[in-house]
C-alpha cells in the first residue's frame, strides 16, 4: 500500500472527525464549552497583561522596602548606640554623685574637727586665751 | 566639682588658735578642691580622646 493509498483511506475517518468538531461547535454544550474556555483566556490574558504593567511598580516598591529596611536597621543601630552611651553616661553621672557625697563628708569631718578644737580651747582654763583685739583683726583682715 | 572656700571670720575676742584651725581647714578644702579638680580635668581629656563612648 502505498502513500496516496494510505491517505485516501484516512480521508473518511478524518471527515468524520470534521463533521464531529463542527457538530460540537454548533450544538448549545460545545457553545457553552467555547464560551468557558474563551472566557479563561481572556482572564488569562488580563491577568497576565496586569502582572506585566505593574512590574515596573513592583520594582520600585522592591526597592523603596529595601531602602526603608536599611534605615530601620540604621535606626535600631543608632538606638542601640544611644542607648550604650547612655548607660556610660549614668555611670559617670553615678560616679560623680558619688565623689559629690565623699566631698561632702570630707567637708563635714574637718568642720567638726575644728569646732571639736575650738569648744576644747574654750573649755581650758590652763593656758590664757589667746584672744584677738580689734587691732588684730583689722591687721588680719587687711591680709587679702 | 570645685567649691568657693569662704574666709573663716575673724572677730574681736576670738582665740587666734581658733582662727587659725579655721583657716588650716579652709586650706585644706581648698586644697582638696584642687586635687578634685585636676582629677575632673583629666577625666575630661580621656572622654575626648575616647569621643565620648
Amino acid at each position: 500500500m502505498n502513500i496516496i493509498e494510505k491517505i485516501v483511506g484516512l480521508v473518511p475517518t478524518v471527515s468524520g472527525y470534521a463533521k464531529a468538531a463542527r457538530d460540537f461547535v454548533t450544538s448549545t454544550k460545545g457553545k457553552a464549552v467555547l464560551a468557558v474556555v474563551l472566557a479563561l483566556a481572556v482572564i488569562w490574558y488580563a491577568h497576565h497583561a496586569g502582572v506585566k504593567s505593574q512590574a515596573p511598580k513592583i520594582a520600585s516598591i522592591e526597592q523603596k522596602l529595601a531602602a526603608a529596611n536599611a534605615e530601620l536597621t540604621a535606626a535600631r543601630n543608632l538606638a542601640s548606640e544611644i542607648k550604650s552611651d547612655a548607660d556610660v553616661a549614668h555611670s559617670r553621672a553615678d560616679d560623680l554623685q558619688g565623689r559629690l557625697k565623699s566631698q561632702e563628708d570630707v567637708a563635714g569631718k574637718l568642720n567638726k574637727k575644728v569646732e571639736d578644737y575650738a569648744r576644747e580651747i574654750a573649755a581650758g582654763k590652763k593656758r590664757p586665751a589667746c584672744v584677738a583685739t580689734p587691732a588684730d583683726v583689722r591687721s588680719l583682715q587687711r591680709i587679702q | 566639682m570645685a567649691q568657693q572656700v569662704g574666709l573663716p571670720p575673724i572677730s574681736a575676742g576670738m582665740d587666734m588658735r581658733v582662727i587659725a584651725a579655721r583657716y588650716r581647714a579652709a586650706l585644706v578644702a581648698a586644697n582638696k578642691n584642687l586635687g578634685d579638680t585636676s582629677q575632673c580635668l583629666a577625666l575630661i581629656d580621656q572622654f575626648e580622646k575616647q569621643g565620648y563612648h
